[in-house]
């Protein structure tokens, strides 16, 4: 029940159980789960370090060895599957106290995106953040980007992140990627996105209550009458005159 | 080399071989208003006998809904009256807000622009700040932004796609003001997507005109990042890892008057004092309902409904549930995680072991899931090695017929969770089933979010706004109005809570309204050991959980 | 260069097109970091730079190219400096190229990496030709800096009496002037944290200039350029900017170079 497959009825189940480490111990588990289900088969049960589940929040980046191989891999607990030999690491909370600037101290400038976090000129490319990265994103292209002066390729980079905080804990030059990205992805939002002219005028016309008559009038109207307003419209495409607004 | 065992692989073989022609038929005929009805009655979780019952305690006893649900509505407290110092207070404040997903952050945010002092409020929220179910949506927000668009057709449909069961009056407020917000929150800088200086509106099951507003496939995460850091810059208190597990009334009046919050950290509770109390706690997948998997977040365990219902609040459709047509059925891993309708909107197709499509993809979200559990249930759907049954979702057509590269384009992050698992979409169908998705129903509120008692007078004292309450969506939600009604019933929150507060008396807090409460829980003899709310489901395996001693 | 000193990107790029060369940015580089010496960390000193040729090469064989043009000299001098590892450090060259087959096949050789004034001065005749006089009987003093000279490995002409820059000069029709400082360091990054040093060497520098004679002062560095700037009276530009401004390129020209440039020859 729960988080694991209940299963229809009758249907025949085959399960293969696994080893993986956690905090050094070892733990049976079956195979097929993800690195956050096994943990809690095995009688773990969170509090911190899950958060959506499904690889949007960023709440669980786990740093993991595969058996016989140095190489440290990264990923989210909630998306990676167990494999045998498995030796995990959580890590629920990555240190980035960050400057959350109110809305109109934000500027369009990358002169103020380095103010605020000057390390990111010791960027020296060496691309350890990418690697550490479970989205598959390019963190030092971003930097690179944004050393360049181009905050618009920057945000696109990021658009995807997360900020589960790896890249930051892998970097050498200890930057804080997440909250950069973040500031990054704002100053574009206000500075270099366009003003969506329609919806402008769809708001005036809603706030000087040109849509009132016609709601008033459909409030009144018996449900009846409202279905086969909409059943009407559904064919023909188009309203009553009587609810068309003016 | 796939991620697929072989026999899916052989499987799959059927879907290829007639995707030619599926290209070329006409999609499956759309279905009148009566023919959905049927088909929903016919095959719905919502209309099996077996998984409801009626309630038996509190204000709405009587009231037929989901067993699971009334088993939690009959559930001793967490705290009983005296093991809690009432006189201690440790937060007095002007407004408690509880849940800090999409409903919870506008509330907060819309209270300080109408003028109340940040540091007058306070958030509690169960995981970290912005933890919810509205980090992960991603087939957008609904609302009639387009020139050739109307608030009234988008009231309409919504109407429509709950069978005529919703609050109209709740309903206009949803359809008139979703434009409002979409650019409340394109003035703070959410990217919303564009086509040149436009926004990008796509289509969705039961809108007759494309209203749904992404940011790319993020949509959830790029609004909450932008909200948080707005919240957070505001200076607003925050207290993560707290719960609330109880509501305080006033003894005399009955409004509610604060919390008791638990630290799930180290297991404190605190007492707060507010004038006002927003719930905003969200859903409810995390009981899995009907044994059915879940895409909510890891803390979607209906508290809210629990503690209003305990201090008089009215309930609405606690009898029907949302289950997401497409839920991951294969791999385990990623068992009941969202497959976005967007999938279907660009051109997904839901095909059988005949290889046939059985239903128009984009029909309203409870006649899919009706329509895909009948394929299962009558023999036409994919029984999976781990014990599941789906339906194929052909996502390979989707670049035949939008052009090479729209599904990474389109749907990067669908793409990037299959890839995790050896399959890449583009090349291979994958494996869908219903999943439970959304609380349809909920608490009783006003146009004003205002809590009411079942004979709809308010409770005084108690807001509510998003998945928490009900009368909105009625009996089925249509994709892209959850994230319409948080914003724009956050809103209105905040703006009701700047009104309340500047009149409201420093109320006084008590446990008082468990006195009747835990009566009707003793003389209906609910054990003692059922409490509520859950706070965090429990996943721990069978075999470690019939040997645990609680210390 | 992307951000404050445009205007030597652009016209580099439009000399070079007009000598008839064809120049694509490199898809994916990376900051050099500055310059060798500048760390005594293996990786820090080339990963950034390898990297960056590994792109290039493999850009270079879709394209048909065979060098990498820059008209930083720090750039030249990382860059140059990286292309040669493999036979000047191979050992070096073995841990820095593992380190980068993680994301990309490493360079390997094939690759000739040149500085801007390399490309004039394999031209002169077609320069000359464009320019067409027109700086004729300007006096021009040229400032080469470090970067393009030193470790002798790199160096593009003899350090210790290096004429590529005056012969360009003279290709322009212009008449170079030489003065004992023309090599001698302006402090370079030291501007950052030790601005003394670079107001000490610059204003040697300065004065070996005022007493040659000179009209103007060419630089092939964008730092020395800066420091120049800043810390004299002198009048200087960028070598792109002058011999584009000569070639008649002037769309590639800042406004500043321009009036500089028109003031010396009397016109308004």
């Amino acid at each position: 029940m729960g988080d694991l497959t209940s299963g229809i009825e009758g249907a025949h189940q085959v399960r293969e159980y696994l080893t993986i480490y956690f905090n050094g111990e070892a733990y049976r588990v079956p195979k097929g789960l993800t690195i956050m289900k096994a943990l809690e088969y095995a009688g773990f049960r969170f509090t911190r370090g899950a958060g959506c589940r499904g690889g949007f929040c960023g709440a669980c980046p786990v740093v993991y060895r595969l058996p016989g191989d140095y190489k440290i891999r990264v990923g989210l607990a909630c998306q990676t599957a167990v494999v045998d030999g498995m030796y995990i690491s959580l890590v629920p909370y990555v240190p980035l106290v960050e400057y959350v600037p109110k809305r109109g101290e934000l500027r369009p400038d990358p002169g103020y995106v380095l103010k605020l976090y000057p390390e990111i000129s010791r960027c020296v490319s060496c691309n350890a953040c990418s690697k550490a990265c479970p989205q598959g994103l390019s963190p030092m292209d971003a930097i690179q980007a944004i050393l360049r002066g181009d905050l618009k390729k920057a945000a696109e980079l990021t658009f995807d992140c997360i900020s589960c905080g790896l890249c930051s804990l892998r970097c050498p030059a200890e930057i804080r990627h997440p909250p950069v990205f973040r500031l990054v992805g704002r100053v574009v939002g206000l500075y270099y996105t366009p003003r969506s002219k329609s919806l402008e005028e769809r708001v005036r016309e809603i706030e000087s209550g040109k849509y009132g008559k016609v709601f008033e009038k459909l409030l009144s109207t018996p449900t009846s009458e409202v279905r086969r307003v909409y059943e009407e419209f559904l064919k023909t495409g188009r309203l009553p005159q009587s609810l068309e607004v003016g | 080399m796939s991620g697929y065992p072989p026999e899916l692989r052989k499987a799959i073989e059927v879907v290829e071989e007639t995707r030619r022609e599926r290209l070329r038929a006409p999609p499956p005929r759309r279905l009148t208003l009566d023919e959905r009805e049927s088909i929903v009655r016919a095959w719905h979780p919502d209309y099996k006998p077996e998984l409801k019952r009626a309630l038996g305690v509190g204000p709405c006893k009587g009231m037929v809904m989901y067993s699971t649900i009334a088993d939690l509505l009959e559930s001793w407290p967490l705290v009983r009256p005296g093991e809690v110092d009432l006189d201690h207070v440790d937060y007095d404040v002007d407004v408690l807000i509880v849940g800090s997903g999409g409903a919870g952050l506008a509330a907060a945010w819309w209270a300080v622009e109408e003028g109340v002092d940040p540091t007058g409020i306070l958030i509690a929220t169960k995981l970290r700040l912005g933890d919810s179910n509205t980090v992960k949506y991603q087939s957008g927000t609904q609302a009639a932004t387009g020139p050739d668009d109307s608030p009234v057709i988008h009231y309409l449909d919504t109407l429509a796609g709950a069978h005529f069961t919703n609050n109209p009056r709740l309903v206009r407020v949803l359809a008139e003001e979703a434009p409002l917000v979409i650019k409340w929150l394109e003035g703070l800088g959410v990217r919303w997507s564009r086509v040149g200086e436009d926004l990008e509106r796509l289509s969705g099951g039961g809108a007759s005109r494309p209203r749904l507003h992404c940011c790319g496939d993020y949509t959830g995460l790029e609004v909450m990042r932008v909200l948080k850091d707005e919240v957070r810059a505001l200076g607003i208190p925050v207290l993560e890892f707290h719960s609330a597990i109880e509501l305080l009334t006033d003894p005399e009046t009955g409004a509610v008057s604060g919390a008791v919050l638990l630290n799930l950290d180290t297991g404190e509770y605190r007492v707060v004092r507010s004038k006002v109390t927003v719930l905003a706690t969200g859903g409810i997948g995390r009981l899995h309902i009907a044994g059915f998997p879940t895409t909510n977040h890891y803390g979607a365990t209906g508290d809210g409904l629990v503690l209003a219902y305990r201090v008089g609040a009215g309930l609405v459709d606690l009898d029907t549930l949302q289950y997401h047509p497409t839920g991951v059925a294969w791999p385990e891993a990623i068992l009941g995680e969202l497959i976005p309708e967007k999938t279907r909107s660009i051109g997904g197709q839901l095909v059988n072991t005949k290889g046939q499509r059985f239903v128009y993809e984009l029909e309203p979200r409870d006649v899919v899931a009706s329509a895909i559990i009948r394929e299962c249930t009558e023999g036409r759907g994919i029984i999976t090695p781990t014990g599941t049954c789906g339906v194929w979702l052909d996502t390979p057509v989707i670049d035949m017929l939008k052009g090479s590269g729209t599904i990474r384009r389109e749907l990067p992050a669908l793409y990037r969770m299959f890839l995790r698992h050896g399959i890449d979409i583009t090349v291979e169908p994958i494996l869908t089933y219903p999943t439970l998705h959304y609380q349809n129903g909920g608490v009783l509120i006003d146009e004003w979010t205002h809590v009411l008692r079942p004979s709809g007078e308010p409770l005084g004292g108690l807001l509510a706004a998003g998945e928490v309450t009900g009368g909105i969506h009625g009996k089925n939600r249509l994709v892209g109005n959850s994230t319409a009604d948080i914003f724009v019933f956050g809103r209105r929150a905040g703006i009701e809570v700047s009104r309340l507060v500047k009149r409201l008396p420093k109320p006084r807090v008590s446990l008082k309204h468990l006195e009747s409460f835990t009566e009707e829980l003793k003389l209906l003899g609910v054990p003692e050991s059922r409490r509520a709310p859950i706070l965090l489901p429990d996943y721990r395996g069978e075999a470690v959980l019939r040997r645990v001693i609680k210390l | 260069m992307k951000r404050d000193f445009s205007e030597v990107e652009r016209s580099s790029l439009a000399l070079l097109a007009a000598l008839g060369y064809r120049v694509v940015e490199i898809s994916s580089w990376y900051c050099c970091g500055g310059f060798p010496g500048a760390t005594a960390l293996e990786h820090v000193k080339y990963v950034s730079s390898l990297r960056t040729l590994s792109v290039a090469y493999r850009q270079s064989r879709e394209l048909g190219a065979d060098s990498v043009v820059t008209s930083c000299p720090f750039c030249y001098n990382t860059l140059r400096q990286a292309e040669q590892l493999p036979v000047s450090r191979p050992g070096e060259y073995v841990r820095v190229a593992d380190y980068l087959r993680d994301e990309l096949e490493p360079y390997r050789g094939g690759l000739r990496v040149l500085h801007l004034v390399e490309v004039i001065s394999a031209r002169l005749s077609d320069v000359a030709k464009l320019a067409e006089g027109r700086l004729r009987g300007v006096r021009v003093a040229a400032y080469y800096g470090c970067m393009l000279l030193r470790p002798r490995a790199v160096a593009v002409d003899n350090p210790d009496n290096p004429q590529v820059i005056e012969r360009i000069v003279e290709a322009l029709g212009a008449v170079p002037v030489r003065y004992p400082y023309r090599t001698y360091c302006c402090g370079s990054f030291h501007v950052l944290a030790e601005p003394a040093i670079v107001r000490g060497n610059t204003e040697r520098i300065a004065r070996s200039i005022a007493s040659s004679g000179a009209d103007i002062v060419v630089t092939p560095c964008p730092l020395c350029l800066y420091n120049l700037r800043r810390y004299t009276n002198l009048k200087v530009v960028h070598l792109s900017e002058l011999v584009a401004y000569a070639a008649n390129l002037r769309e590639a020209v800042s406004p500043e170079t321009l009036k500089v440039v028109a003031s010396l020859r009397g016109e308004t």
